[in-house]
């Protein structure tokens, strides 16, 4: 089969009635309305999360539990300071995600700063803990210090220092959204001079004095 | 020259004369005939020098797995398998070809399990298409968060013990390798993904394969199998279904079976008006459709909104079952969506263009421009893992040999190893690959819808709906992207 214009159908001698036609039209905007819903349905909405990271203490003993401490992302930013502990029993290594207490604290080794929080199940990763310090915290270097307590009894605190460096600059998502933005204007601008092209280069082909689609 | 040992599947020798000429192009590099690689790829137990490394990878990961620590970051079975192996599957697809089906330890027992059973049943009809693996494929997802294969070692270890029991089981009852073909989830990955792939199985010359009696590349010979899938190399238009065995190549007596070096991507928009390289089937298409889909859920999975997603869930639909919550989600977004988007967008599509044509053809058009958008998003998500772990395996692999009294690699294990590049580096680089998958999908989608339609306006028109699908995707992935994503497995 040759290819195909708008004059000739994919099936030949199938050509749409004008009944088919406007029941078509009477169907079309129903896709784009299914398709601007999926689209919107599709964009996941921003949300602080944890991930696990860097690794900075692993099976360290504290009391009576082992812990693991993971900083995300990597570097730290300002805008966003994650720090995710594993709570493990030391006889099994199995991870213990109940009956226990994790709290994280950060202290500037600038001006003294304090901030704590209780690290919580994390949503993400329900075997970890973890705790969040996102726009809590300056740019600097910062001694972090994890204590867990529990059925077991206290652990001792696990300590390590960590550098936090500035909030992100660029917004990569816009970036990225600017990047496809880019790519669809090409494609328009080279779609559009494909089709002037055609238009000027293709001769009107006459049979009987009667022009005919080109196919 | 040798005998078919088995008669070739009827409806292939029908359609031979048929598909004779229509295969993909002769090759202008055949690394079958480069020196010294190419010797070795078509050496009688040339695959072998592959699987028995990785079965003996698989051995080590499920030692370690059933009886190593049960903290993910920290056991070789749940690092190297969701780290590494990912990552390093779809690079392999982009830079090599299928070499993880080619290398894949569960079909050793092929041979054993063939010889045991004779030749087999042929597989039913029924199930001859690619539903089943669609449905494998997100099972093997949805398993996959609902168990948390990705923290469980021994759960690892169990699905590598289950691989090599179903593709056993399977291989010995049915002939024409139905787990590949037609079940394995990581197959079906690989299968998709490696249309990407440079490398192609090809022929040197039709004419070869036309006057061969024995059709030994499908048949086998006395010394060799044939094809496993049962693909004709001369008809070979795709790498869909060719798990790269090279079993054609060492059963072919006139040595006329080619690895091609092609343009990675070239069967997407190869082919005539209406006669695309890729067959206009509901299934394959499908398929590919929830390959893309899949990519950005299975991303999507791993950031909190996915969490708060379950959680209005719970709440809204009173669905206390954390498993009924995540097969909810899981066949809203691999199955329901696709779907519903899919034909949304081909009815849309065949409406714009006024064409009187299946809604099948207009599904399946735009089909294969979807691959290279999921490739690159799929590259993008595990790419990130493995960018940020790659290294751990050399403090998990210190500290398994150290548990078992061996100081080969130092007497403490170096747990500050993880990431092979920047942590700064790796949005950008995601960002750019997104793009880059855009762009290519933007490509192939507009060479399919000019090689489907003459008019460019009908082109435009044609291609415009699946281009918000495929644009909604991009930011979908993006937007993910852009948040911090949970490093599963990174110690």
């Amino acid at each position: 089969m040759g290819r195909q214009s708008k004059a000739l159908p994919a099936i030949a001698g199938q050509a749409m009635t004008g009944k088919e036609q406007r029941a078509r039209r009477a169907l079309l905007p129903l896709p784009p309305l299914i398709l601007a819903a999926l689209i919107l349905l599709l964009l996941p909405l921003v949300a602080r999360a944890h991930g696990i990271g860097t690794p900075q203490r692993l099976n360290v003993p504290s009391g009576p539990y082992w812990l693991s401490i993971w900083t995300d992302p990597d570097p730290l930013r300002a805008d966003q300071t994650h720090i995710v502990v594993a709570v493990l029993e030391p006889e099994t290594q199995e991870p213990i995600v109940t009956g226990v207490e994790v709290m994280v604290q950060l202290r500037s080794l600038a001006d003294g700063t304090v901030r704590t929080q209780a690290a919580v199940t994390d949503n993400t990763n329900r075997l970890l803990y973890a705790a969040e310090f996102t726009d809590h915290v300056s740019p600097g270097r910062w001694e972090a210090s994890v204590l867990v307590s529990g059925e077991r009894g206290v652990g001792d605190p696990v300590t390590f220092e960590v550098e936090i460096g500035p909030a992100r600059r660029v917004n990569w998502l816009w970036v990225g959204v600017g990047g496809l933005g880019a790519a669809l204007v090409v494609w328009l601008l080279s779609a559009g001079r494909a089709g002037r092209r055609r238009v000027r280069g293709r001769p009107t082909l006459l049979i009987r004095g009667i022009p005919v689609a080109a196919r | 020259m040798s005998t078919p040992s088995n008669p070739i599947d009827p409806p292939l020798i029908r359609l031979e004369d048929v598909v004779l000429g229509r295969g993909a192009p002769p090759p202008r590099f055949d690394v079958l005939r480069a020196p010294l690689l190419g010797r070795l790829l078509k050496a009688r137990n040339g695959r072998l020098l592959l699987q028995i490394p990785f079965l003996l990878v698989a051995v080590l990961l499920v030692y370690d797995g059933l009886t190593g620590p049960q903290l993910a970051p920290q056991n070789l079975a749940t690092v190297t398998v969701w780290i590494h192996t990912r990552g390093l599957v779809i690079v392999a697809a982009l830079l090599l070809g299928n070499v993880f089906c080619m290398g894949c330890p569960f079909t050793l027992p092929r041979t054993l399990a063939r010889r045991l059973s004779g030749r087999g049943r042929r597989w039913p009809r029924a199930l001859r298409n690619k539903w089943l693996a669609v449905a494998a494929f997100v099972a093997f997802l949805f398993l996959y968060e609902w168990l948390d294969l990705w923290a469980g070692p021994r759960l690892t270890a169990a699905v590598i013990i289950g691989y090599f029991a179903g593709a056993f089981v399977l291989e010995a009852l049915f002939a024409e390798s139905p787990f590949c073909k037609y079940i394995c989830p990581l197959g079906t990955f690989n299968f998709v993904a490696n249309t990407a792939a440079p490398t192609q199985i090809t022929v040197h010359d039709r004419d070869v394969c036309r006057a061969c009696p024995g059709k030994e590349c499908v048949n086998g010979s006395a010394r060799v199998l044939g094809c496993g899938t049962e693909l004709f190399p001369p008809a070979v238009r795709s790498n869909l279904d060719c798990v790269f065995c090279l079993d054609c190549a060492r059963a072919c007596p006139y040595d006329n079976v080619a690895l091609a070096v092609r343009r990675p991507g070239q069967e997407w928009t190869a082919g005539a008006p209406g006669d695309g390289v890729w067959p206009r089937r509901w299934d394959v298409s499908f398929l590919v459709l929830v390959f893309t889909f899949a990519a950005v859920s299975n991303a999507f999975g791993m950031v909190p909104p996915f969490y708060d997603a379950q959680a209005w869930l719970a709440g809204a639909l009173g669905l206390t079952s954390e498993g009924a919550r995540l097969a909810l989600t899981f066949v809203a977004l691999n199955l329901a969506l696709p779907a519903v988007a899919g034909l949304a967008a081909a009815a849309l599509s065949r409406a714009l263009v006024g064409r009187r044509e299946p809604l099948r053809v207009a599904f399946s058009r735009f089909a294969p421009a979807f691959v290279p958008l999921a490739v690159a998003i799929w590259l993008a998500h595990y790419g990130f893992h493995f960018a940020t772990g790659a290294l751990v395996i050399v403090p998990v692999l210190q500290n398994f040999l150290l548990a078992h009294g061996l100081t080969w690699l130092g007497v403490a294990p170096n747990w500050s190893l993880a990431a092979i590049l920047p942590g700064e580096w790796l949005l950008p680089l995601q960002t750019a690959a997104v793009l880059a998958g855009f762009a290519a999908a933007l490509f192939a989608g507009n060479r399919l819808a000019r090689r489907d339609f003459d008019d460019p306006a009908a082109a435009v028109r044609a291609f415009v709906p699946w281009l918000l699908v495929l644009l909604a995707l991009a930011v979908a992935a993006l937007a993910t992207f852009n948040l911090p994503m949970e490093m599963r497995g990174l110690s």
